[in-house]
């Protein structure tokens, strides 16, 4: 296993095998958001105190778990580049970066959307919304120590070590509204726990896969770019290139 | 006719419509981004190998 997660993470052999993987993560991202999009704007019910508004929480809710998720696997990705060395970890880390940082944008966007209606304002200083503008500003500043430096290895270093210490920010994020007392409601969905109706629920299960699949296929094209730049005085690179690659 | 009506949500139409239409602009940046990266990526590299050439 260990033998093959190597050879897998190999830049020549992920550059290959990627191109192959691509469309597993794109076509599943269509569909689901076609599907999702039908349940959540037609087949799901108004909330019976939100009205029509609940509507937004199929793109806000998934945006949000997404910015949460993409930091972990950043951090994750950056700890594994820091320990084991691994050039691919380091390369997951940083394209993750910007796409965490557009669904941190994104959550928080719609967020402030759906509280004009439901709170009577765009913004309020309360923990959940303030720990995921901390959260944003944490991308920023990844993407920014990243390219801060010319040598890769120290940029990895040094953003890496930053995420690392970030991750903190996530259980304050997840659990802020139950510490303090907050205008954002809790959490409808938990371990053995859903407290909404079942077609909401498929909604926001279908935008959340697609969502899913859609930063799979983004970090998949994006590492490839990283990985030409990184490699660009291997033979096989020049080889590629001259080869006419599109 | 009906599907426009279901779609009109009432007095919440722009909140709705402005959340899905900046996740659809948002999306397709990310697509758009990626993109341009490749194609500058493969511009650049392409000069560099012939100017060492």
């Amino acid at each position: 296993m260990w033998k093959w997660i190597q050879a897998f993470a190999s830049p020549k052999n992920f550059y290959q095998t990627s191109a192959k993987i691509i469309p597993w993560f794109l076509y599943p991202f269509i569909a689901l958001t076609l599907v999702g999009l039908y349940w959540a704007l037609i087949v799901s019910p108004p909330d019976y105190q939100q009205g029509d508004s609940v509507r937004i929480m199929y793109v806000h809710v998934p945006a949000a778990w997404m910015s949460l998720f993409i930091y972990i696997v950043m951090a994750i990705a950056g700890a594994i580049g820091l320990i084991w060395q691994i050039k691919l970890a380091n390369i997951m880390a940083k394209v993750s970066a910007p796409i965490g940082a557009a669904f941190t944008f994104l959550a928080l966007v719609t967020g402030s959307v759906w509280g004009k209606p439901m709170w009577g304002t765009w913004w309020v200083w309360d923990a959940r919304l303030t720990s995921e503008l901390i959260l944003l500003f944490l991308y920023l500043a990844y993407i920014s120590l990243n390219s801060a430096f010319d040598n890769p290895k120290t940029a990895s270093k040094a953003s890496s070590v930053l995420a690392i210490v970030g991750l903190v920010n996530i259980p304050i994020i997840y659990y802020s509204v139950e510490w303090w007392n907050s205008l954002h409601q809790g959490a409808s969905i938990g371990v053995n726990k859903v407290s909404m109706q079942i077609d909401m629920f498929i909604a926001l299960m279908l935008i959340s896969f697609a969502f899913k699949f859609l930063y799979g296929a983004l970090v998949l094209m994006r590492s490839r770019d990283e990985i030409l730049i990184r490699e660009q005085n291997s033979t096989w690179v020049k080889t590629l290139i001259m080869k006419g690659e599109k | 006719m009906e599907i426009f009506t279901l779609l009109a949500f009432d007095k919440y139409a722009s909140y709705i419509w402005f959340s899905y239409g900046l996740t659809f602009i948002t999306i397709a940046h990310l697509f758009i981004r990626t993109k341009s990266i490749h194609r500058d990526t493969i511009k650049q590299l392409r000069s560099k190998y012939l100017r060492d050439l």
